[in-house]
């Protein structure tokens, strides 16, 4: 017992410290990942098998193509207002287009977090297919979170639903900064909005661009509830997330 | 050699099965902790010494999944470890609700100690709270877990001669 706690008083100081994962946490999620992977790949296996040849192949295939296309369509749309409101406003930034000019990996979900209080997932794509560290993580529906942790070839996720991520956010229509936090669960709550701002429940909350991870326009959530706190200087505002962290199969990676 | 070998694979196995097929047993956002579980049922078997360095493992490679720091978990499933290690002449395992109880309160100890842990050195009280809140609901969903992971780790250490030392090997 008084060799474990050494240990850990050592451990401790010299982990905290460091900026990158140390060998020993590479080799392990390295290790596990690839069980994981193997797994995850396994199981979609045996789930597409099923769905494709057991039932009727044709809806399915039809009915996931137009959902997709759907998806697809949304995110555009989504585009095409954030520049809507950027000519209005006289911006400059007369060809910005909504996540066209960035370049996207596709990575597979293949992992949970191992503790139930961390919001993170783990991704079959690492270092060496380009992932980097604070690469910001989408799917077409919005926002998913960033990469805190790179192996080789997989990467850890840390989800803007867990409670040590903020993400710089906006109203879409009445452009009211403000920080969107993770409450470990799917919720998030707006902070810092002033009492006297007219932020109203369905208002659009996107990703502003401050803050140097997460680029400007990626949908975060609707307001589900917004109120003023008695003697508060901020309104108490909940936004429910677009991206169904816990339903996640597929994400994007933007570098 | 095999038998770390094997072992090794076997936990490998047993925190992919954590970190997916499990993943889908979450209820109110928890799971049960089959690592705790496992460095209890080691405490219990083979005594403090082994116990405590058995889950100071266990938690070592907890921490490195974890994507935090190292050592929280190391330190307190090595203590959930030694201090189940040294009740084990004092507690009837096989018995189904003394299975409860212990892992009820092994998991309760494990978060008391990571919540100090994390009080001390993460100042983002968010995360402390998210663990405060989780603790109770984490200690009951693993203690009602426990007596069945433990006959399946009971079950592989005897057919197997896996995770407790036997002459097999």
């Amino acid at each position: 017992m008084v060799f474990i706690c050494l240990i850990f008083f050592l451990i401790i100081p010299f982990s905290a410290k460091r900026s990158n994962p140390t060998f020993i946490e590479t080799t392990v999620v390295s290790v596990v990942s690839s069980f994981q992977a193997l797994l995850a790949h396994s199981v979609k296996n045996i789930e597409n098998s099923l769905n494709h040849y057991i039932f009727l192949t044709q809806v399915q295939e039809n009915n996931r193509r137009l959902k997709e296309e759907i998806k697809i369509l949304k995110n555009k749309l989504q585009g095409f207002k954030e520049q809507k409101k950027a000519f209005e406003r006289l911006s400059r930034i007369l060809d910005y287009k909504f996540g066209s000019k960035r370049e996207m990996l596709l990575a597979s979900v293949i992992g949970a977090d191992i503790m139930s209080w961390s919001q993170m997932i783990t991704i079959d794509k690492g270092s060496k297919d380009g992932v980097k560290k604070n690469g910001t993580v989408v799917t077409y529906e919005g926002l998913v979170g960033h990469i805190a942790q790179t192996t080789p070839n997989y990467s850890k996720v840390l989800l803007i639903s867990d409670v040590r991520s903020a993400v710089d956010a906006i109203d879409q229509n009445t452009r009211t900064r403000g920080v969107v936090v993770g409450k470990g669960r799917d919720i998030f709550e707006m902070k810092y909005i002033p009492v006297d701002d007219d932020i109203q429940v369905g208002d659009q909350i996107i990703s502003s661009g401050f803050g140097g991870i997460f680029p400007k326009g990626f949908i975060i959530g609707k307001v589900s509830k917004a109120e003023e706190i008695e003697r508060g200087l901020f309104k108490n505002v909940i936004v429910i997330p677009a991206v169904k962290v816990s339903l996640l199969e597929e994400v994007f990676v933007l570098n | 050699m095999l038998y770390l070998s094997l072992n090794f694979f076997l936990i490998i196995l047993l925190f992919v099965f954590q970190t997916t097929l499990l993943h889908c047993c979450t209820i109110l956002g928890v799971r049960p902790d089959v690592i705790l579980i496992l460095a209890t049922f080691i405490g219990v078997r083979l005594g403090k010494a082994k116990g405590a360095t058995a889950g100071f493992f266990l938690g070592l490679i907890q921490d490195c999944l974890s994507g935090v720091f190292l050592g929280p978990n190391a330190f307190s499933k090595g203590v959930v470890g030694f201090i189940f290690g040294n009740l084990r002449a004092k507690i009837l395992f096989e018995n189904f609700f003394s299975q409860i109880f212990c892992n009820m309160a092994a998991a309760l100890i494990d978060g008391a100690i990571i919540l100090i842990i994390f009080s001390l050195t993460i100042l983002n009280k968010a995360l402390v709270d998210i663990i405060l809140n989780n603790l109770f609901l984490t200690a009951i969903y693993t203690a009602l877990a426990s007596p069945l992971f433990s006959k399946i780790f009971g079950f592989i250490s005897k057919k197997t001669s896996l995770l407790l030392p036997n002459k097999k090997f």
